[in-house]
Formats: C-alpha cells, sequence, structure tokens
C-alpha cells in the first residue's frame, strides 16, 4: 500500500473534470508529497499521462480495480 | 439482392461512420479533448489531430472537386449559402463550444462515449436531439433566432459575391475574374496552413495514434463527400428527383452530428417511416456500432452514470446548449469544424473559432472557480479572458494560475 499525503475522489466524473481537479491539487503539494486519484473515467488515463508530462511529475503506481483507476502521483 | 440507389448511398454512408467511430474510439480522437489538454496542459497533439483531419479533408475536396465537380454550392447544410450569417456563426459556435465541455465531449464524442457504454452520453444524445429537434421542426427558432439572424444577415449577392468562400472573397478583393485559379490557390494555401499549424505541434509528431486519428477522420470526411457527391451520390440524387415519396436529407453531404441527432428524433416519433433514414441517422448509428465493437473488442466497454445530481443537470445543461447551438452555427466541431472547412466556408471557419474560444473559456472559469473557492463567476470570467489576451493584463482579477 503507497502512502500518500493526498487523495482525490473522481470518480463518476467525466472528462475533462479529473484531470482538472488533479492539475489544481498537484500546485498545493510540495515535492515528494503523492497524490492518490481515484477516477472511473477511461479517457481520464491518458489525461493524467500527459497531465504528467507537462508538469514533471512521476506517476509511481497505476493500477486498476473493478473498473475504478487508481493513479499514484509523485510531485517533483 | 439488388438495392435501390439511395440505400446503397446510406449503406457506405454507416459503413464509413462504423470506421470512424472505431477509430475515434481506439484513438481518443476528441475535439473537446483537444481543447482540454491545449488549455489546462499545454499539449497539443490532439488539437494537432484535429488539425490535421481538417488538412486531410480539404485536400480531399479539392481533388474530389477535379475530379468528379462535386457542386458544393448545394449542399447540406448549405456551407456556402450567400446569407452570410456572421452572427449566427459566433454565437452558435459559443454556446455549442460551452456546451460540448460541460456535457464532456463533442457530438462525434458523444456517440463515441455511447458505443463505449456512457448512459451519460445518451441522456446529452437525447437531450441534444431534443433541442435540435425544436430548433429545426418547431416555431421555437422562430419566435428566438430568426428576427435578429435575419436582421445581421449579410447577402453576399449584394456584393457581386455567389456565395462565402475564402476563394471568392479573395476573387472580389483582387477583382479578378480566374474563379478557378483563385479557387485551387487559396484551397491549397489553406490545406498548407492547417498541415503546418498540425506538424508545429511536436505532441501531434511523438504520438502515432494522434496521426492515426487526424487522418482517418480527415479521410472519413472525404469519403462521405465521395459518397453523396460523387458518381453515385449524384445518380441518387437525380432518381429521388424523379420520385413522388421522397426520402428526406438526400443532397451532397458529409458527415456532421447535430441536426442529425434531430433528424434521428423526427425518425424515432415515427419509426415505421423509411423515408426519414437520412445520411445524418445513419451517420450517427454508425460511429456508436463503430465504437461498441472497437470496446467490445479492446475490453473497454463500461457502464457508465452521472455522478451525482449537479453532474446530470450539468450535462443536461450543456446537451441543450449543443442542440441549440449546433443548429444555430450550423454544424459542430465535426460538421463544420471539418466538414464545412473543407468547403472552404468562411463562416465554417468563424464557426469552428468560436467553439474553440466558447470551449476554452469554459474550462478556464471552470479551473479558476476550483482554485479560487471563493471566487464568484464575474471575476472568473475576466480573468479567463485576460488569459486568453482578450483583455488587458490590468484587468485581472485573479492570480494566474
Amino acid at each position: 500500500m503507497i502512502e500518500f499525503q493526498t487523495e482525490i475522489d473522481a470518480r463518476g466524473l467525466s472528462c475533462p473534470m479529473p484531470v482538472m481537479k488533479a492539475k489544481k491539487e498537484l500546485k498545493h503539494l510540495t515535492t515528494g508529497d503523492v497524490l492518490h486519484v481515484i477516477a472511473t473515467d477511461p479517457a481520464s488515463v491518458q489525461d493524467i499521462e500527459i497531465l504528467l508530462e507537462s508538469l514533471e511529475d512521476e506517476m509511481i503506481e497505476f493500477s486498476e480495480v473493478n473498473g475504478e483507476y487508481h493513479f499514484y502521483i509523485k510531485k517533483s | 439482392m439488388e438495392f435501390e440507389i439511395t440505400t446503397v448511398v446510406l449503406l457506405l454512408s454507416f459503413a464509413v461512420a462504423v470506421i470512424m467511430g472505431a477509430v475515434a474510439n481506439k484513438t481518443n480522437f476528441c475535439t473537446m479533448g483537444a481543447v482540454s489538454d491545449w488549455v489546462n496542459m499545454g499539449d497539443t497533439g490532439r488539437l494537432g489531430a484535429w488539425m490535421l483531419s481538417i488538412a486531410i479533408a480539404i485536400a480531399g475536396v479539392l481533388l474530389l472537386q477535379f475530379i468528379y465537380d462535386i457542386p458544393l454550392d448545394s449542399t447540406l447544410p448549405p456551407y456556402l449559402t450567400s446569407n452570410f450569417g456572421w452572427l449566427r456563426y459566433i454565437l452558435g459556435g459559443f454556446l455549442f463550444g460551452i456546451g460540448m465541455t460541460l456535457a464532456s465531449g463533442c457530438g462525434n464524442k458523444t456517440m463515441v462515449n455511447i458505443g463505449g457504454g456512457n448512459m451519460k452520453s445518451l441522456v446529452v444524445l437525447i437531450v441534444a436531439g431534443v433541442f435540435a429537434y425544436l430548433m429545426t421542426k418547431t416555431s421555437f427558432y422562430e419566435v428566438l433566432f430568426h428576427s435578429w439572424v435575419s436582421a445581421t444577415t449579410i447577402d453576399l449577392t449584394a456584393f457581386d459575391m455567389n456565395g462565402q468562400s475564402l476563394d471568392a472573397i479573395f476573387l472580389r478583393i483582387f477583382g479578378s475574374s480566374n474563379t478557378e485559379l483563385f479557387h485551387w490557390l487559396i484551397g491549397l494555401l489553406l490545406m498548407a496552413c492547417f498541415f503546418f499549424i498540425a506538424f508545429r505541434s511536436k505532441d501531434l509528431k511523438s504520438s502515432p495514434h494522434n496521426i492515426v486519428g487526424g487522418v482517418v477522420i480527415g479521410l472519413a470526411i472525404v469519403a462521405g463527400w465521395y459518397i453523396t457527391g460523387g458518381t453515385l451520390g449524384q445518380e441518387a440524387i437525380e432518381t429521388v428527383a424523379w420520385l413522388d415519396e421522397r426520402p428526406v436529407g438526400v443532397g451532397v453531404q458529409s458527415y456532421t452530428f447535430i441536426n442529425p441527432m434531430g433528424e434521428s428524433i423526427t425518425y424515432l416519433m415515427d419509426p415505421m417511416n423509411t423515408l426519414l433514414i437520412t445520411f445524418g441517422v445513419v451517420a450517427i448509428l454508425g460511429v456508436i456500432t463503430g465504437s461498441f465493437v472497437a470496446s467490445i473488442l479492446s475490453k473497454r466497454f463500461k457502464i457508465v452514470w452521472f455522478y451525482d445530481r449537479s453532474d446530470m443537470v450539468k450535462h443536461v445543461f450543456g446537451a441543450a446548449l449543443m442542440g441549440i447551438g449546433g443548429v444555430l452555427g450550423m454544424g459542430c466541431t465535426i460538421g463544420q469544424g471539418i466538414t464545412g472547412v473543407s468547403t472552404l466556408s468562411v463562416g465554417s471557419l468563424l464557426v469552428l473559432g468560436s467553439i474553440i474560444f466558447g470551449s476554452a473559456l469554459t474550462m478556464k472559469i471552470i479551473y479558476y472557480r476550483m482554485v479560487y473557492e471563493e471566487a464568484g463567476f464575474i471575476e472568473s470570467l475576466i480573468t479567463s479572458l485576460v488569459d486568453l489576451k482578450l483583455l488587458t493584463e490590468k484587468l485581472r482579477k485573479l492570480e494566474k494560475l
């Protein structure tokens, strides 16, 4: 189980809301903090990948459990 | 078994739409997503794919005109009409841009989402379809829009122009009589501009699936023009002209999704009447089918419903704006944004710009209100307009994000 400082529950939200919520939260974190995002929109997988490329933050783990996507993102 | 020629046109249109839906699903081609990636993350991969599809559609239409002499001055809808309703294009596009952002996708993406099991998008389709129906089949448009639309529409024939194509305007400016030369010159120039914008994006160049998405969607638009305006399509139009009972919506056209949502509602009200099955209706069915097959094959089919009441309200409101804006602007991100632009219509370019502006502005406002929870709508709107460089920096109300 990865430890995280903040969690966003974006289940049920559609593009572009999950990525916008993740972007907002990442702004408030400090280097080394981990953000856990839970989403159900399949588009969020690609959206969050693109977001991390642009912010240069790191995805330390990604999994899909029962149709829910779990992103663990480390603030760089 | 022999099919009537109009049925052949519909079957071929359906087949192309299936490919469109499957590829859009697999490559995540999404015009609203394109604006979102650009505004929210500075990534232009999907925007580049959209621009690439426009460039390919322009190239294809130029080629089709050269080979088949497709009559673009009598299309459905009339992209090159000499009645230049500049205000309806701007307002329609703007409303559609807001709507598609709130409803999580443009017309095409709504169909792709439905094929993937997204029931929110099914609600969007029904609501947008009802509003498109109201706009086209009832007095709704007459009461709310007709007076000011007709008052602001410019009759281009008064300026010795027989249509609103970009080349006609340049021809008028330069006073030349060589229409053929100007058409090719402006067409090739516009195509080159869109290719340049597309491939200026490093994100597009490094993303094969975005390139595939853009190429296939652009080719699908060309295929639509070929099916309805080539030899087969022209023959179908001539055949229908002699019929006592004519199928509706037969004409030179390519893919668009908002007016067809209204046509689908019309058809569903009288499902036994096959004369109501239009190019647009089969386009909608085709994209949903293609996306459904792609979702099943990739094991990504998933039933999705509204998260809560506010999620539903947001989607329904967005869908209503899509239906109204899509009819007012005479098309969506595909219908005007690719199909219309491929005819070199100035109105289509206006709608394209207005849709992108409406969507980008909505995303910025949502984001500012999300970050600054105490911020009001007006503060967020003004700050967003400053971000989009439409207002001076001095007017900024909220710190830049």
